[in-house]
């Protein structure tokens, strides 16, 4: 049994979705367009997998084992919709610019992959973890993507410009191909410093 | 068997609980929502009429028109959100026009027009030209409002649907009479009329033949919109017209300027 | 002193180039195109090239953490390449972000020469048209000024746009466009000693012309075909860029659909597309289609017969 501390920390790093596990790509390709984009995209993705981990932990006895894909979607996109509403009623622009994104929530992999494969097994407390780890990997990975693109795409970091105003912004990476180059050099560079630390 | 009632339970059971929680949730935003939309709604009217507190949406013809009203419930004017063919595709803009039928502003909120070309119609080298005409104007592209030269495309296409936008807007908002839809083939005399109005990109030259108050023949004498594209136009649109022995039809979806020079030619032959 | 028993893998016959002999030589072929560029376009397109080529020397030197700075020669032959296909006088930082992106992403992160998809230059230039279009394809073509080393900077539009550039200015290279591909004279002169040196297959070139020829031909008669291939970069493309040996396939069908898909997505770029040249994306697009094209048109092996169906 792993301590609660290594609980969290795997989603972090060792397990992290975006870089490790490469779960949840349409997402991250789709609005890692800005640091907020990114930001909005893991807080959403977090609150989701929270409440669906805790719901699913709890219901983990009780739920049919032949029923419970069905089970776990019903409860996914009702968080989901909550998420959905809350957003187009509290930040009205977040809600435009994650658009569609926010609704495809149901379908991300890291959430019905941990409710499969984590949460439907263990306690409502390690699932808890579990989501808080994944969660915040997801958010800090969709985050440093998304500030990498701002900061060159556009010569800004959460909508401040800190380049100035000589700085020509680099257009390619606010444009979709940006968003593979900008994953491509970022998994290489990950998986070239757990080889270099030794992390495995 | 009490397996799979037991399934069927457990979902209908958590459905039931998602719905209330979502419904509870719903209660709370919507409203929200709603207030907010109808914020932005009023913030983007009042770039035309500052005075606007209220707002009514009619939908017309799959485009919306907004009835704008002061703080005294005085109808101020109509913005209407709506479509015109260019050269890049569709343009989609915002076209005010007062209570008293003027142009008070226009405003293209997505277009696929050449930069550096096309794209003059969202600037004022195109946009002073309409701005202040009054419905009662002639609005013809190329006659009575000039085209920008080097986007003739963009610019009478533009031209074209404003004059469009004015009658659908003078109909239904400012109680006006649109002439075209006035043309009343019974009061016209037997015999063949041709007329002629502006195409795509050449005129269009038709032969009406009216006998005992109905179009019995039209047909297309002349024209020179690229071929292929204003074909179903031609083949197509002789026979809209005189199965509905009007000019209010419905153009060819591909060739719209094509169909309405058509329209248009026939109109002028019968005027 | 013990004997060994070498077994060593295939190839057996060596020839006796290697990678810096023909990189040289192709140094020495694009010599000609930039003289020429030098001497229309003045200094500005001499400073120009020497940025490009010194930051990609830099940035394979970086990369591979190695000394010797020319190196196998290749980073060399692709920052000027790259160069070739800039206007004369982009902004400094501009062509140094091309040279590290075409190095850097364009080649060393397959895994470095021979093992990249796409030729490094034009990744480079796709990069560069695509984030600082204003500064590539804007209003950027300077007029050539023959013998004007430090004549001032007069612009004009890119006859590509215009269509009005006579035959043999667009021959000579008197015409606007970017640094090589101006002057066809220059460019046939530099690919006729790669094709002397063998480096050079005629099926790429021939495919890729003979179609843009035609294309053109059909679009407007004649005198429009020679002017579509006179025009533009379909010269430089054709002979420096498809021919790559990296990118481009190996079996000599193969090379003439090669050829021929570039010529075709160029000419569709040029006739349909939104922008003015195409030669870039031709070109790249068909270098991802390559490993396809060899495995469609692999040889037959000597002594094979068809399997009879039992």
């Amino acid at each position: 049994m792993s301590t609660i501390a290594q609980e969290f920390s795997k989603g972090l790093l060792k397990e992290n979705p975006t870089f490790r596990l490469l779960l949840g790509m349409c997402p991250t390709l789709a609005v890692s367009i800005s640091a907020i984009n990114g930001l909005g995209m893991g807080v959403s993705a977090l609150f989701v997998l929270l409440c669906s981990n805790i719901v699913i932990a709890a219901l983990r006895n009780l739920i049919p084992s032949k029923v419970r894909i069905p089970a776990y979607i019903l409860i996914i996109a009702t968080f989901v919709t909550i998420v959905d509403m809350v957003l187009n009623a509290f930040t009205p622009d977040l809600h435009k610019a994650l658009g569609i994104f926010i609704p495809l929530i149901v379908v991300n992999c890291i959430i019905l992959g941990r409710a499969e494969a984590f949460a439907r097994k263990n306690n409502i407390v390690r699932s808890i973890i579990d989501a808080l780890g994944m969660g915040i990997g997801f958010t800090l990975a969709l985050t440093i993507l998304g500030i990498i693109r701002e900061l060159f795409g556009k010569g800004s970091i959460f909508g401040f410009g800190v380049m100035g105003t000589a700085f020509e912004p680099m257009g390619i990476l606010a444009t979709a191909p940006g968003a593979f180059i900008t994953l491509g050099i970022m998994l290489g560079f990950v998986n070239f410093m757990f080889k270099r630390l030794r992390i495995e | 068997m009490r397996d799979a009632l037991r399934m069927a339970l457990t979902l209908l059971i958590i459905g039931a609980i998602c719905g209330g929680l979502l419904s509870v949730v719903n209660g709370i935003t919507a409203p929200m929502i709603a207030d907010r939309e109808n914020q932005q709604f009023l913030q983007a009217l009042e770039g035309f009429f500052p005075d606007v507190v209220k707002f009514e949406v009619q939908e017309i013809n799959g485009e919306e028109f907004y009835s704008c009203y002061d703080a005294a419930g005085k109808f101020i004017g109509v913005v209407g959100k709506v479509k015109a063919s260019g050269y890049g595709g569709e343009i989609s803009y915002d076209l005010a026009v007062s209570d008293a039928g003027d142009i008070i502003g226009i405003r293209i909120s997505s277009h696929g027009e050449t930069p550096g070309i096309g794209d003059v119609i969202t600037k004022p080298a195109f946009q002073d030209r309409v701005i202040g005409l009054n419905f009662a104007d002639p609005i013809s592209a190329g006659v009575d409002v000039d085209t920008v030269s080097g986007a003739t495309v963009s610019s009478s296409g533009m031209i074209n649907s404003i004059r469009r936008v004015m009658n659908v807007v003078g109909e239904n908002f400012l109680g006006m009479e649109v002439e075209k839809a006035a043309i009343d083939l019974t009061k016209i005399a037997d015999g063949t009329y041709t007329g002629t109005a502006r195409g795509f990109k050449s005129d269009v030259t038709v032969e009406v033949v009216v006998s005992g108050g109905k179009i019995t023949s039209l047909e297309i004498v002349s024209h020179d919109d690229t071929p292929g594209i204003s074909d179903n136009a031609v083949k197509g649109m002789p026979q809209r017209i005189i199965d509905a022995q009007s000019l209010e039809v419905d153009v060819v979806s591909g060739a719209s300027m094509t169909s309405q020079g058509i329209i248009n030619a026939v109109f002028n032959a019968l005027k | 002193m013990e004997r060994k028993l070498v077994v060593s893998s295939s190839p057996h016959l060596k020839s006796p180039d290697d990678i810096q002999s023909i990189m040289v030589d192709v140094l020495v072929a694009l010599f000609p195109v930039a003289l020429m560029a030098v001497f229309l376009f003045g200094y500005r397109a001499l400073i120009t090239m020497i940025i490009a080529m010194v930051v990609a020397m830099a940035t394979e030197a970086i990369i591979l953490r190695k000394g010797n700075f020319f190196g196998d020669g290749s980073a060399a032959v692709t920052g000027l390449l790259l160069a070739m296909t800039l206007p004369p006088a982009p902004p400094w930082w501009v062509v140094a972000i091309g040279s590290i992106v075409a190095i850097a992403i364009g080649k060393q992160i397959y895994g470095g020469l021979g093992n990249n998809i796409f030729n490094p230059a034009l990744v480079g230039r796709a990069v560069l048209v695509v984030s600082w279009g204003t500064h590539i394809a804007g209003n950027v073509w300077l007029k050539p000024v023959p013998f004007g080393f430090t004549a001032d900077m007069v612009t004009q539009a890119s006859p590509l746009t215009t269509f009005n550039a006579s035959l043999g200015d667009l021959f000579l290279g008197t015409v606007s466009g970017s640094l090589g591909e101006t002057s066809a004279l220059a460019l046939i002169i530099g690919a006729v000693w790669l094709f002397y040196r063998g480096h050079i297959d005629w099926r790429i070139p021939g495919g890729f012309i003979g179609v843009v020829f035609l294309l053109g031909l059909i679009s407007g008669g004649f005198s429009m075909g020679l002017y579509h291939v006179l025009a533009g970069g379909v010269l430089l493309g054709a002979l420096f860029m498809a021919t790559d040996m990296v990118t481009s396939p190996v079996t000599p069908a193969g090379k003439l659909i090669f050829g021929v898909g570039c010529g075709v997505v160029t000419m569709a770029i040029r006739l349909f597309g939104s922008l003015p040249e195409g030669v870039t994306f031709g070109i790249l697009l068909m270098n991802g289609l390559a490993p396809l094209i060899d495995n469609l048109t692999l040889p037959k092996k000597f002594g094979e017969v068809k399997k009879i169906n039992a």
